[in-house]
């Protein structure tokens, strides 16, 4: 191999990532040339120089899982959140609460009266059964299929409540996480199609949004999608909505909750055990040749490094009488140690066996985590 | 401290299973499957495993502390409501960072909109004292931190990206590759150039030993 040809390749060389007859050759050559290994040092170096790098200490706050876990909890129990303007459905229910609480003050006549809204409820129902999905075409289409979709609650409810319009489409669902900005349709620049279904009158479209505002009230059945003739206020209504579920919740209170700063030592620690980490990632992502050889001088060198380390900090930590610190050390210095005493360009299995135990004991997922 | 010990210690001590053996005692895809059954003690332990990484490439990319912080948050509450659509779950790591890294970028466009259109590369460079008096051997780790912070800075967003992602994260190519969404020859130049122009920042602090 030529420098020319190993000199582009280096840093992919000291990525780990060249593999198989390539890699050999290469090992072969830097071995031999002083002016390619120059280049590969010069990365090894800089290489150290990063690991150096520790972003002023920055550390996962303890009140950062506390304001995660809030907005999530906002998520488990939408009926919690802020209630959204609702113009037309809260309008309605409370028409309707309004006209119950008249009649519970006259036995006979509200009797009478639920016999009646019996009635017009199952005419509503079979009305509201018969009438086809008139959402123009191109409309229905075009609505995302979560705002169609019905609710597992109440199976077929949403196609049922699809009315014929006229005007524009307003889509409204309880469920703000389909909530986004409502399709609308101006009629006055739709072209004229073919026949369409009978329009159902607006005391009827009122009936059955009547029945579904005080039947199916958002807590009792979340995910029912209405769609209804209406102007902008709904769209505006959801939109809120969004915004509502979308806004950052910050738990002044939560803020103050389990938060303690790390000691000198400590922080030592911390750090050390990260450096092992990205240590031991390293060494993962770095793969050996076919036959050949893998240069992890840098793996080799910084293991040494964190070696002597970890002596001290289980010394100091065995001093302190902290048998949890001093256990952590512990199970790292095997990995330390292999890595360290490997010999000048070990051969692939010897790579791997650490490898597959670094893998198998899962270890740097448990320095994360740290 | 000791506390965090022992849940990590307790991580560390494999096949002792427990009530609280920590997120080590699960695998990726058993934290995803009870995530995705509704428990959240499951999503505390992906948040314990990733936070700090995930933490670590925003403010890489960002370069502010408390920013970095809100856009974690951002990550993980994205990642909790989007987890049904992951469908490698053994791939969890990279589609964290996925997450993170657009919502750094959302921000770094917001920012630099807000601000009117100044690129990030105008930020002036971190000043330090006479270069000949700091080798490497007497710059503090502190200040070596803040030239690096700042030479990353400097990057532009798909080079910082790719250098933080391979130099700092040690991710493989294959890794970042699925992260950016970069083919990896790009991600191959980005780096090299982001490479060179690092060296160039930073070599001065480093005296005579490159």
């Amino acid at each position: 191999m030529r420098c020319e040809d190993c000199l582009p390749l280096v840093e992919e060389y000291f990525d780990g990532e060249v593999e198989g007859t390539m890699a050999t050759r290469m090992g072969a050559h830097l071995s031999a040339c002083a002016t390619c290994a120059a280049a590969l040092d010069a990365l090894s170096f800089e290489q150290e120089i990063y690991a150096r790098y520790d972003r002023g200490g920055l550390e996962v706050s303890p009140d950062l899982w506390s304001r995660v876990s809030a907005e999530i909890a906002r998520d488990a129990r939408p009926a919690e959140r802020p209630a959204a303007p609702r113009p037309f459905l809260s309008r309605v229910r409370e028409q309707l609460a309004a006209g119950l609480a008249a009649f519970a003050a006259r036995p006979a006549l509200a009797s009478s009266l639920a016999l009646l809204l019996v009635g017009v409820t199952a005419g509503s129902l079979w009305l509201a059964r018969r009438v086809q999905p008139v959402v123009p075409s191109g409309v229905a289409e075009n609505l995302p299929p979560a705002r169609v979709v019905p609710s597992p609650a109440a199976p077929g409810v949403a196609p049922g409540v699809n009315t014929p319009t006229t005007g524009s489409l307003n889509v409204e669902t309880h469920d703000v996480y389909r909530a986004a900005a409502v399709p609308s349709r101006d009629d006055s620049r739709e072209p004229a199609a073919g026949p369409r279904p009978p329009a159902p009158t607006p005391a009827a479209v009122d009936d059955v949004m009547a029945l579904l505002g005080s039947a199916s009230a958002p807590q009792a059945n979340p995910n029912i999608v209405v769609i209804r003739p209406d102007g902008h206020e709904g769209a505006d209504a959801t939109a809120a909505l969004f915004i509502n579920a979308s806004a950052p919740a910050r738990d002044s209170g939560a803020a103050s909750e389990g938060g303690r700063l790390l000691d000198p030592g400590e922080k030592e620690v911390a750090r050390h055990l990260e450096q092992t980490q990205m240590l031991l990632r390293s060494f993962k992502n770095a793969r050996a040749s076919e036959a050949g050889s893998l240069d992890i001088d840098y793996e080799k060198n910084l293991s040494r490094k964190l070696l002597a380390e970890n002596a001290t900090l289980k010394l100091e930590a065995d001093v302190k009488g902290d048998k949890d610190t001093k256990q952590v050390l512990d199970t790292i210095e095997p990995f330390l140690l292999d890595i360290a005493n490997l010999r000048e360009n070990p051969s692939r299995d010897e790579v791997r066996s650490i490898k597959d135990r670094v893998r198998k004991n899962e270890i740097v997922a448990a320095l994360q985590v740290y | 401290m000791n506390e965090r010990l022992a849940v990590n210690t307790m991580s560390l001590e494999l096949g002792q299973p427990g009530a609280h053996a920590g997120a080590l005692m699960n695998s990726t895809e058993e934290l995803v499957a009870r995530v995705r059954a509704g428990d959240e003690e499951a999503f505390r332990l992906i948040f314990d495993r990733y936070s700090r990484p995930v933490l670590g490439f925003i403010f890489d990319m960002v370069g502010d502390r408390s920013l970095a912080e809100d856009l974690a948050q951002e990550t993980f509450v994205r990642a909790y409501r989007g987890l049904q659509t992951l469908r490698e779950e053994t791939k969890l790591s990279t589609w964290l960072f996925g997450i993170a890294r657009n919502c750094a970028l959302e921000q770094l466009r917001t920012r630099r909109r807000n601000a009117g259109n100044v690129e990030i590369d105008a930020e002036p460079a971190f000043e330090l004292h006479d270069h000949a008096r700091t080798p490497s051997g007497q710059l503090l780790d502190k200040e070596l931190s803040g030239v690096i912070q700042t030479a990353l800075a400097r990057l532009d967003e798909d080079k910082r990206t790719v250098f933080t992602l391979k130099v700092l994260q040690q991710r493989s190519y294959e890794e970042i590759a699925e992260i950016t969404g970069f083919s990896v020859g790009k991600l191959k130049t980005d780096l090299h150039r982001a490479r060179a122009e690092m060296r160039k920042r930073i070599g001065p602090y480093l005296g005579g030993e490159q």
